[in-house]
């Protein structure tokens, strides 16, 4: 034996120089442990923390949750064979629970925003980075503004939820939704003084200090939402802050908020913060493919099919409630007969063959339900620019805080403490969009304390049909609401405003039928529940 | 007595030559004997040995099977023997020629098989170890490796899903034990790590299955899915220059076309169908887009040697078309292999250069089949392929619809691949029974691929790219080093055992490159001219442009011993043990010991049985065993970061800097603990023979991406080990000669086996995953899961809405949580439930074998049973709704439930429907044979053969072909991607020289 293990030895000593090791050798990829930081770290470290955002524009992801729940916009399937399991009806019918991919989708991207935040800001306070002090404390800043800005979400789309703030394994108890709202006031408060106060530029797509007052805004309004009592002063104080800054202003045109190109948003006064995209660097806003329907592509010249489960569509009840001579109609929504990229030729349908014969496309308001549509049915999204040859991918970004927001939410606080000079600000607002008829542009305080003009109730099938109206009680200053959404369709807050509104929870539309104060946050997905004991499902989920 | 002989690998039977005297013998005291050693039917039996037991002196046969040898004057008995034939004693008495007759050693237990690092007689194996010899394989020209065994070997399941010819056989061995690592079995090649598509088939002289832990342990973190050795031909002793040429020609049909509506039947069934519409052609796109292949295969091998050196050379080439127009394997094998022995045969060389060249046709960016070209059968039936002005018909609007025409011709592509296998090994015996044995090997991978879309492609009219170019490398290396010392010998004369000790090293290296480019001005550089598209010259854009390279390695490091030990033949014991390391495996958890013991009962060699005619063997064994497997990718456990993920910072996108995954030092093999009992037996003098095992095999550390809390965690899935599997079954394997006469024989062999799994856990202390994980896609437009795993259930439950009936207006009506049937407006994924299973849960085998005179004929059947098929391609094909989409099949147009037919605004939905009963029998192989013998001195024998495969199908299920993928965790999911399987006629010549 002993000659066995000797020629054993002996061979490998001489063929390998250890024949126990067993360190794996890394090529193409870095390993934490052997990565040295540097200075020229901070902003691929800090930006990291961004870059979740991405996946909230989605028809499976946040932007879902935030649109196609609400009164503005629906997904009905169609006769391309898609239905996905019925996915996206239940975001409709408010019938979600815990399984639903759309919250898990959010869910994971909120909190891996989160846990990229706590590694960050643990590196820098640990200074990793060999930083001077004043970068190293903007760089902490602007990493609990962002923090901040993830924990916004959680509290409002889930309301109690954990309350986690620095790299762990334990597995955390949820923390009321009282909590989280005063850990984000009191986080941005403590970062402002330290955040650059540079507009755009540089500054583009980042947690400067403009986004993180308009941060403070939105969660001030909410206010009363989230822990039953309301801070419309601080909403705006926060608000003004932004609108004394000076720096901002509303641009020209209503539709130059969204164009394709990265230059125009970087430079725009209006945008306060958004998420930046691009068609080749940064991809996933694609919602041109799932709002338009494969025809649109001859409209626009774009070289990527819009998918067939493109269904994101006007609810016809909100599409009734435009003034006609609003310009954000025709600059937010597709309707009528479609023309080939640079002519008059009509667009005919791609998938609904009628008796032999593919109609032209006509995009009528009427949906049939939101258990199907045909190919022509339902107004589609023209808000966002879309440039010849644009593949799968936009090249615009999506605003999350414009100043028009700043304006209202103003607006609304003045409204809601009582005090004048709402109409003033609405009206500001207004202008862009009725340059032919000045006048209609104007609204007082009083008009705006009236109700909505959105006809509530729920259309089983056949749209004009009214079948269950449901709640018609009054929405308070609902004059307001229906400006946020004729302002912000297709873009982020439209369920929250929602629910500040009392509509969410109590009103019915379209397929729709009110669900109860429940819905009012979505489960905590079921992914997120089981591994970890210590979380326990919201009350309607149970 | 016979052990060292019979118990020595194949070389030692070189090291008894005549030359090595035996210790402590006069000169004076020998004598001189000779002889013809000869089988049954009078032919010279060239290498068998000649010696004198418990001795090293001996000979072996040339190749007139002639012998002569010295013995020490007053030796009683020669032994006599040689592979494939029962040992023969023979009693010395005055004479000096000694005429021997070898009886051929026809049944499978008196066999030698492989069991590791060393054979072994089958009477003496006391674990689960199939062999399969050369004359037993499937006779199935141009398949590989896994397709000789097809059905022969208890519960190893080969599976044949598709008819492309580059695609390989699926096999998986006694169920699924594993979520996330590999199934694959460890194939080896003469010892060397390989894989079943790296050898010819023509080449195997037999192949074994180390079935169960306790043969498989020795392997260590590579034997959980079982062992397959493969013995490739080879020759000992002096042999005269022997040529085998084989030549065969075969072609393929579409096992069952799928029906969609033909152009007619279109217009007659799909008129008033919202999508229905008239373009005025009739086109049959099945025809289109399929052929008749004709595939040859042209193999020679030739072996000789003398006593001291012996060779062995091959050389094939497989010329292979597949059904699907384009789709070819162009193959050649060469192989050569030398073995010399020197110094009075103390030492032992061997060394070979084997493997392959490969080409074939690039059908899809990286890969030899665009599966979208199948997909696309359903083209409109009334759409002409191409336009008056002779461009394709396109309709870029329609989600994945594209001409399946153009896809074919418009593409051009080859991939080309080199394997070399090169191995050397010494072996040194200093006395007769301790061998040492160093070996060497290298295998070296090379490919290169080149892919183009022409500006007329499909994808082109789609997406304007102006030319799509890809070229694409890939060079992988596996080094091995494994030194080995076996020491035989026997004690108070009845007690025998063989110690094996010996290490390993093996290292794996892959280095990868990548580049696509478009926008060229023409097309006739096609993808020999990269750099010529415009594309680069703007940079990355995804599916366009993009660069990527990687290179990665890995280290696996054993330490292994095994002892056998038997007391005359009649009690064996056996135990190995290996250490094993990886770098694959976290920081905490670098080394694993895996252990075997097993024991047999030689029942027949007891005094009772001795002489039973009636009871010719019978063995029980009991083994059990422990094994592993490894990670299947590299770097999983170390904490990795990516420079990668853009964002918008500085005026630009820029890369940012990010952890990439939850690491997890603890990171590890998962373990497999294994039971095995079986019985051996043979009744009246070997007539039926057969084998049953028992087996429980539990797997514990199961690999999973283990859903993790957000928060705290960063990503909500981490790779580690946890949960647990259990598999049990029951492999019965009988084979009877029925008729056993000198110009006719039949042989019929049935096997059965089978297997229960269960999903044990999905947690451990650290890991409170959800009891269930959703598997799978139905592919749009359903986009749902197709499978639930669940803990306390097996895997591959199918996991769906269960339709109980349609409403009369064609809509779905499912069963809700509640039992209750609701619309399938309703569906709630809490309504989902099991709908049936993907995998059998018994296989069948039955291969009969005849022989009369010189005319052969095999007729070899298979079955599954108990399991279902989930039927993608009429989930979404028979629906009228789909009409928006082109063509559907027929029975789109069926009422379901014999009720209605479903609506045109129904979507597809992923309803119970859709998921038929599997069940099948099988005429899988059927070849006639006759050969014709000749006295010549040129030629031997030419034989000439007919086999037909996959003759005909009895099974209820209606899509193409119910051999469906089985394994991985979506087995039995049938999609409408699949490259269609197929039938095959082959004609072959044999000759020997």
């Amino acid at each position: 034996m002993k000659k066995i293990f000797l020629a054993i030895s002996i061979a490998c000593a001489f063929a390998f120089t250890a024949c126990t090791d067993l360190t794996e050798q890394v090529y193409s990829s870095l390993t934490q442990s052997s990565y040295q930081y540097s200075q020229t770290d901070l902003r691929p470290v800090i930006s990291a923390c961004y870059t979740p955002m991405r996946s909230y524009q989605s028809h499976t992801g946040l932007w879902a949750m935030d649109n196609t729940t609400t009164d503005v916009l629906v997904m009905p399937p169609n006769s391309t064979g898609w239905d996905d399991g019925g996915r996206y009806r239940r975001m409709h019918y408010h019938t979600w629970n815990s399984e639903q991919g759309e919250i898990s989708s959010a869910w994971n991207a909120t909190w891996r925003g989160i846990g990229l935040c706590n590694n960050a800001l643990k590196q820098m306070e640990d200074n990793q980075l060999n930083l001077d002090s004043g970068t190293q404390a903007a760089a902490i800043a602007e990493l609990r503004a962002l923090r901040a800005f993830y924990y916004y979400i959680v509290m409002d789309n889930w309301g109690d939820a954990p309350l986690v703030t620095e790299p762990t394994q334990e597995l955390p108890a949820k923390t009321s939704r009282t909590e989280i709202y005063n850990f984000v006031v009191k986080e941005l408060n403590e970062a402002i003084p330290a955040l650059s106060d540079v507009q755009g530029g540089a500054q583009y797509g980042l947690m400067n200090k403009w986004a993180a007052y308009a941060l403070l805004a939105r969660t001030y309004i909410n206010a009363e939402v989230y822990t039953g009592t309301a801070h419309w002063q601080d909403c705006i104080s926060a608000c003004d802050a932004i609108i004394n800054s000076g720096k901002f202003q509303l641009s020209e045109n209503f539709r130059d908020n969204f164009l394709a190109d990265q230059a125009a948003c970087a430079s725009n006064k209006e945008i306060i913060f958004a998420i930046p995209f691009s068609q080749s660097f940064a991809t996933g806003f694609s919602l041109h493919l799932f709002s338009w329907g494969a025809p649109i592509r001859q409209k626009f010249k774009i070289s990527a099919t819009p998918w067939g489960s493109g269904s994101a569509m006007a609810i016809p009840q909100f599409i009734d409630t435009f003034d006609p001579d609003d310009s954000r109609l025709d600059d937010s929504f597709l309707h009528g007969v479609q023309y080939q990229y640079g002519t008059t030729k009509p667009i005919k349908c791609i998938y609904d063959a009628i008796n032999g014969e593919y109609p032209d496309l006509a995009y009528t308001k009427e949906i049939q339900s939101g258990n199907f549509n045909m190919e022509w049915e339902g107004y589609r999204m023209n808000k966002f620019e879309v440039l010849p040859n644009t593949p799968g991918s936009l090249d615009n970004d999506q605003p999350i805080f414009r100043y028009a927001e700043i304006l209202l939410m103003k607006a609304e606080s003045l409204l809601r403490s009582g005090q004048s000079g709402a109409g003033a600000l609405v009206t500001q607002v207004r202008q862009r969009d009725f340059k032919n008829n000045p006048e209609k542009a104007v609204v007082t305080d009083d008009q705006l304390k009236e109700n909505s003009s959105y006809k509530y109730g729920y259309y089983l099938e056949d749209y004009g049909k009214s079948l269950k109206e449901g709640d018609t009680s009054p929405i308070q200053f609902g004059r307001l609401y229906d400006e946020y959404k004729w302002e912000f369709v297709w873009e982020f807050g439209n369920r929250t405003r929602c629910i500040r509104f009392g509509v969410f929870t109590k009103k019915n539309w379209l397929s729709h039928e009110a669900k109860g104060e429940g819905v009012a946050v979505y489960p905590i997905p079921e992914s997120a529940l089981t591994p970890n004991p210590n979380l326990e499902q919201n009350p309607n989920y149970k | 007595m016979l052990l060292v002989a019979l118990l020595s690998t194949s070389w030692t039977w070189a090291a008894v030559s005549a030359t090595s005297g035996s210790a402590g013998l006069q000169q004076n005291d020998k004598k001189h004997v000779s002889g013809i050693v000869t089988d049954k039917s009078g032919a010279p039996v060239p290498g068998a040995s000649v010696m004198i037991p418990g001795t090293t002196t001996g000979t072996v046969t040339g190749a007139d099977g002639r012998y002569a040898l010295d013995v020490p004057a007053g030796t009683r008995v020669l032994e006599v023997g040689s592979l494939g034939y029962a040992t023969v004693q023979v009693t010395l008495g005055s004479a000096s020629v000694y005429n021997v007759s070898l009886k051929e050693d026809s049944t499978l237990l008196q066999e030698s098989v492989a069991i590791g690092y060393g054979t072994m007689k089958k009477t003496e194996v006391a674990s689960a170890i199939s062999s399969v010899k050369e004359e037993n394989f499937v006779k199935t020209p141009g398949a590989n490796a896994a397709d000789l065994i097809k059905g022969k070997v208890p519960g190893l399941v080969v599976n044949n899903p598709d008819g492309n010819p580059v695609s390989s056989t699926q096999i998986s061995l006694r169920g699924a034990t594993t979520l996330k690592a590999s199934t694959a079995p460890l194939v080896l090649i003469d010892g060397i790590p390989g894989s079943l598509d790296q050898v010819s088939p023509d080449d195997i002289q037999s192949i074994d299955v180390l079935k169960d832990g306790s043969a498989a342990a020795i392997y260590g973190t590579r034997g959980t899915n079982g062992v397959i050795i493969i013995t490739t031909k080879n020759v000992q002793g002096e042999l005269p220059t022997t040529v085998d040429v084989n030549v065969y020609a075969s072609t393929q049909q579409i096992t069952r076309a799928p029906q969609y509506m033909t152009a007619a039947e279109y217009r007659q069934l799909g008129q008033g169908h919202v999508g229905f519409h008239d373009d005025g052609a009739s086109v049959n796109w099945l025809d289109e887009v399929t052929r008749t292949p004709i595939s040859q295969i042209y193999n020679i091998n030739l072996k000789g040697g003398t006593k001291q050196t012996n060779y062995v050379a091959s050389f094939e080439y497989r010329g292979m078309q597949g059904i699907m127009k384009m789709s070819n394997n162009n193959m050649m094998f060469p192989r050569i292999e030398v073995t010399h022995r020197m110094f009075d045969n103390k030492i032992k060389i061997n060394a070979s250069v084997n493997g392959f060249r490969m080409k074939y046709h690039n059908g899809n960016d990286g890969g030899p089949f665009d599966t979208a070209v199948w997909n696309n059968i359903n083209y409109n039936p009334t759409t002409p392929i191409y336009q008056p002005d002779g461009s394709y018909s396109e309709n870029t609007g329609i989600t994945d619809y594209y001409n399946p025409v153009s896809l074919l011709n418009e593409t051009k592509g080859n991939t080309e691949a080199t394997m070399l296998r090169m191995m050397g090994a010494v072996t040194f015996t200093p006395i007769v029974g301790l061998d040492f044995k160093a070996l060497l090997s290298s295998n070296v991978f090379n490919r290169i691929q080149g892919h183009y879309e022409t500006h007329a492609h499909s994808y082109n009219a789609r997406t304007p790219k102006n030319g799509f170019a890809s070229r694409g490398t890939y060079r992988g290396q596996q080094d091995l080093m494994e030194l080995t010392a076996q020491w035989q010998s026997t004690f108070a004369q009845d007690h025998h055992y063989t110690v094996l000790a010996g290490y390993s090293y093996l290292r794996n290296e892959s280095q990868n490159y990548w580049m696509q480019n478009s926008g060229f001005a023409v097309d006739s550089y096609e993808y020999n001219n990269i750099g010529a598209g415009t594309q680069i010259n703007s940079g990355y854009k995804s599916g366009y442009m993009n660069m990527s390279s990687d290179k990665g390695e890995d280290s696996l490091i054993g330490f292994f011993g095994r002892v056998n030990y038997n007391y005359k033949g009649r009690y064996m014991l056996s135990g190995s043990f290996r250490r094993e390391g990886s770098t694959k495996f976290g920081e905490n958890y670098k080394w694993g010991n895996f252990w075997s013991a097993s024991a047999a009962w030689n029942v027949k060699e007891e005094a009772f049985l001795k002489d039973s005619d009636m009871i010719s063997a019978l063995k029980l064994r009991v083994g059990y065993g422990e094994t592993g497997t490894e990670p299947s990718s590299r770097y999983m456990s170390l904490n990795t970061l990516s420079f990668g993920t853009n964002a918008y910072f500085n005026g630009g996108f820029n890369q940012t800097l990010m952890p990439n995954k939850n690491a997890n030092p603890s990171l590890r093999w998962e373990r497999k603990h294994e039971w095995n009992v079986g019985l051996d037996f043979g009744l009246v003098d070997d007539r039926v023979t057969g084998t049953i095992d028992w087996y429980n095999r539990k797997t514990l550390d199961l690999l999973w991406d283990y859903t993790v809390a957000t928060p705290p965690y960063i990503y909500n899935s981490m790779t580690a080990n946890a949960g647990s599997i259990l598999n049990t079954g029951i492999e019965v394997g009988v084979s009877v000669d029925v008729i056993r006469e000198k110009n006719f024989t039949w042989n019929s062999s049935m096997n059965y086996s089978h297997n229960r799994n269960e999903l044990l856990s999905l947690s451990n202390d650290q890991f409170q995953a959800s009891d269930y994980s959703d598997q799978g896609s139905t592919g749009e437009p359903m986009q749902q899961s197709t499978h639930r795993l669940q803990v306390g259930q097996p895997l591959g439950n199918f996991w769906g809405f269960k339709s109980v009936d349609i409403d009369n207006t064609g809509h779905w009506i499912i069963e809700g949580e509640d039992g209750q049937p609701k619309s399938i407006n309703d569906q709630q994924p809490t309504d989902k439930q099991v709908l049936g299973n993907g995998i059998p849960s018994h296989y069948l085998n039955w291969n009969n074998t005849l022989r009369w005179k010189n005319l052969d004929f095999s007729l070899n059947m298979r079955g599954a049973f108990g399991f279902q098929i989930l039927n993608l391609t009429a989930m979404k094909w028979a629906t009228p709704t789909m009409m928006t989409r082109g063509n559907v099949l027929k029975s789109a147009f069926d009422k379901v439930y014999g009720k209605a037919v479903l609506a045109d605004d129904q979507p597809c939905q992923y309803v119970s429907y859709y998921v038929e009963d599997g069940d099948y029998w099988k005429i899988d192989n059927v070849t006639l044979g006759y050969t014709f013998n000749f006295k010549s001195k040129n030629i031997r024998s030419i034989r000439l053969f007919t086999t037909l495969r996959n003759v005909a199908t009895i099974t209820g299920y209606t899509g193409i072909d119910p051999e469906v993928s089985v394994t991985g965790l979506t087995p039995g999911a049938d999609s409408y991607y699949r490259y269609p399987a197929t039938r095959s006629y082959t004609f072959g010549v044999s000759f020997k020289f």
